[in-house]
């Protein structure tokens, strides 16, 4: 799309900064623009720069690798934006350097802001195909705050190599390199059917990661993953007790019960009982809130009534794993 | 099994602490011997994948400091009989045909005669101790039916080669201990170990195993995210949940029904054996086998009680 810019009413050329005018220009035309090489910028759209070009122009020159055709070392997004501009000249520096350090010029040119896990994965995945050794492509993922792993480095692969629809989601959602490796783990369908699902719900990261961990479990348990079963999920605790019942049936259960006993008591609402969520702890939290003794005395009367009526006996028998109660 | 590259160390640190047992878990109170760090058996179910990150094999060359320390430990003992084992950071007998470690240890806990050493392990190679085994070195090994062997202990000897070693140590005058650890869930588990026993029952002399550990499968975090990505679905086929202790275990009512069932068989083969569960709480305990052991300390005593039974007064 080419932005009008009439869209941006202070974009008159006297408001563009006076450098401009005195640097080197060059016609894109003659640029090899299609050339990605050293490109670690993901999305290359980018609405304040294209607001702040239209406005005041490239202020900072791209830098070209001198080439018969020269190729971008560091400005695609500024391309981009003057593209979609219609600008047809940009100011311009020529590097008379090896296609390895104009790789690194332009990590690093980048690493003056953050990165997202897409631009991050480019870095390492560029650096490998230029032939740079696994303990230089460790030395800057450290750079990245990426763990020099090779688990984490075949997940930068992977996202550098995926289809748009996963990119984009994985910047969306701020997912770590570590999710991507899981995100990867599923087949591609799976894969799509997770980003639909989770799309769907808009989640954070961590029931993401909730929900991918529970996926990968029942994958493993059952070797397949019922999506029509979660289909229709409200959101992502909605999806994440939909998982854990087919991958924690009996959890699930001692849960089921535990929610009947305490709602068939009618506990009053400064009366807690509480249970370890993994039903492993022996014993039980009781706590409750008075505001003077009268008020004690008729918690306390009502747990003794609890009590004889055998509900403490009933919960008891969940946290104890009573095998013929279940 | 190929042996990977051993580095020989020689540092005069400790090498000798209590079994680092796991919060809110009853323990058994007893003590490792490093003398070896990393094994080359390559289980999948392995705690090591999770905790050591260097993938060779570090054995301690200076055993005169090693048994110098034991000697001191045992000393200050007086109030229960030491129990010791190399098996934590490695299987006792994997390597020992190539690095001879175990015998001069054994050999001075038979001059000792004041505690008992244990030489745990899935490699049924015993023969190049013989010459110093004594009445207090236990043998024992971990034991699984065959069906789990060959799927998660690969580089490990077969269930029938690891009864025979028993059987020969037995045969030797040695007392053997069983290690049903880590038990694991999977379709068909209840049979597999039920043969199992029989098994055992069949090829050893019941009378004269002085213990047998049960515990079931039970694991880190991280080794949680390798099981997914390795896709071992033997391993995930139970129901897990997050221990107090930060480690994965089976979800108790499971773990209750396995020890149950184990417990029982166990002692249908021989009333007197002495079953003890590794790293379980209280109530498991008393869900699983009717027994009062609230404490690591109660566990102990039942030891020492056991102990006492085996070799009468020899340790006062």
């Amino acid at each position: 799309m080419v932005l009008n810019l009439g869209e941006y009413p202070h974009a008159k050329k006297a408001d563009r900064a006076p450098t401009v005018a005195k640097m080197e220009t060059v016609e894109i035309d003659k640029i090899h623009v299609n050339d990605r090489s050293f490109c670690v910028s993901y999305p290359l759209e980018d609405d304040l720069l294209l607001a702040s070009i239209a406005k005041f122009g490239v202020l900072v020159p791209l830098s070209l690798l001198r080439k018969e055709h020269p190729v971008i070392v560091t400005g695609f997004k500024r391309l981009d934006a003057a593209r979609r501009l219609g600008i047809d000249e940009l100011p311009y520096v020529f590097l008379d350097i090896t296609e390895r350090q104009a790789l690194l010029t332009a990590i690093h040119d980048n690493m003056t802001r953050p990165l997202n896990t897409v631009e991050k994965a480019l870095c390492v995945d560029k650096m490998l195909a230029a032939g740079f050794k696994v303990e230089e492509v460790y030395e800057v993922m450290t750079m990245l705050g990426l763990p020099p792993r090779e688990n984490i480095l075949k997940a930068a692969i992977s996202a550098a190599w995926a289809e748009e629809q996963t990119k984009s989601f994985i910047v969306k959602h701020q997912l770590p390199l570590t999710l991507v490796e899981q995100l990867f783990w599923f087949e591609p369908e799976e894969r799509y059917g997770i980003i639909r699902l989770a799309e769907a719900v808009h989640g954070t990261v961590s029931s993401f990661r909730e929900m991918l961990q529970l996926m990968m479990l029942l994958k493993v348990k059952r070797g397949a993953i019922d999506f029509q079963q979660l289909d229709g999920a409200k959101d992502a605790d909605a999806i994440r007790q939909r998982l854990k019942r087919q991958t924690h049936p009996l959890l699930s259960d001692l849960e089921e019960k535990l929610k009947m006993l305490l709602s068939a008591c009618a506990l009053p609402p400064h009366i807690k009982v509480r249970v370890d969520p993994a039903f492993e702890k022996e014993s039980i939290d009781i706590s409750l809130r008075a505001g003077n003794s009268q008020e004690i005395e008729e918690a306390l009367k009502k747990l003794e009534c609890l009590t004889g009526q055998g509900l403490f006996r009933s919960i008891f028998e969940l946290t104890h794993g009573t095998p013929h109660r279940l | 099994m190929s042996l990977p590259t051993v580095r020989r160390i020689d540092s005069k640190s400790s090498v000798v602490r209590d079994c680092p047992g796991t919060r809110k878990h009853i323990c058994c109170g007893y003590k490792t011997i490093d003398l070896i760090e990393g094994c080359p058996l390559s289980c999948s179910y392995c705690i090591l994948r999770g905790y050591l990150n260097n993938p060779g094999i570090a054995v301690r060359t200076d055993l005169g400091a090693v048994i110098s320390e034991i000697d001191r430990l045992i000393a200050c003992k007086k109030t229960h009989v030491l129990r010791f084992g190399t098996g934590e950071l490695s299987d006792s007998l994997a390597l020992d045909d190539e690095l001879h470690v175990n015998g001069p240890v054994a050999q001075f806990f038979g001059e000792r005669k004041k505690a008992l050493l244990e030489l745990k392990s899935k490699w049924a190679s015993i023969d190049c101790l013989k010459p110093y085994l004594n009445p207090y070195v236990v043998i024992s090994f971990s034991v699984a039916p065959q069906r789990m062997i060959d799927m998660e202990e690969k580089s490990t000897s077969p269930i029938s080669g690891r009864l025979k070693a028993l059987k020969k140590a037995q045969d030797w005058g040695c007392f053997v201990g069983l290690h049903f650890d880590p038990v694991i869930i999977y379709e068909g588990f209840e049979k597999d170990y039920a043969d199992l026993i029989d098994e055992i029952a069949g090829t050893l002399d019941l009378k004269r195993v002085i213990w047998v550990s049960v515990g079931c499968l039970r694991f880190t975090p991280p080794l949680m995210n390798l099981f997914l990505r390795e896709k071992r679905a033997n391993l995930l086929h139970g129901e897990f949940i997050m221990g107090e202790d930060g480690k994965f275990r089976y979800i108790k009512v499971e773990r209750v029904k396995v020890y149950r069932m184990l417990y029982r068989r166990l002692l249908e083969k021989e009333p007197g054996l002495f079953v003890y569960l590794c790293m379980e709480r209280a109530d498991v305990w008393h869900q699983a086998t009717g027994r009062e052991i609230k404490t690591s300390e109660d566990l102990t005593a039942c030891f020492d009680r056991r102990i006492g039974e085996f070799y009468g007064g020899s340790f006062a």
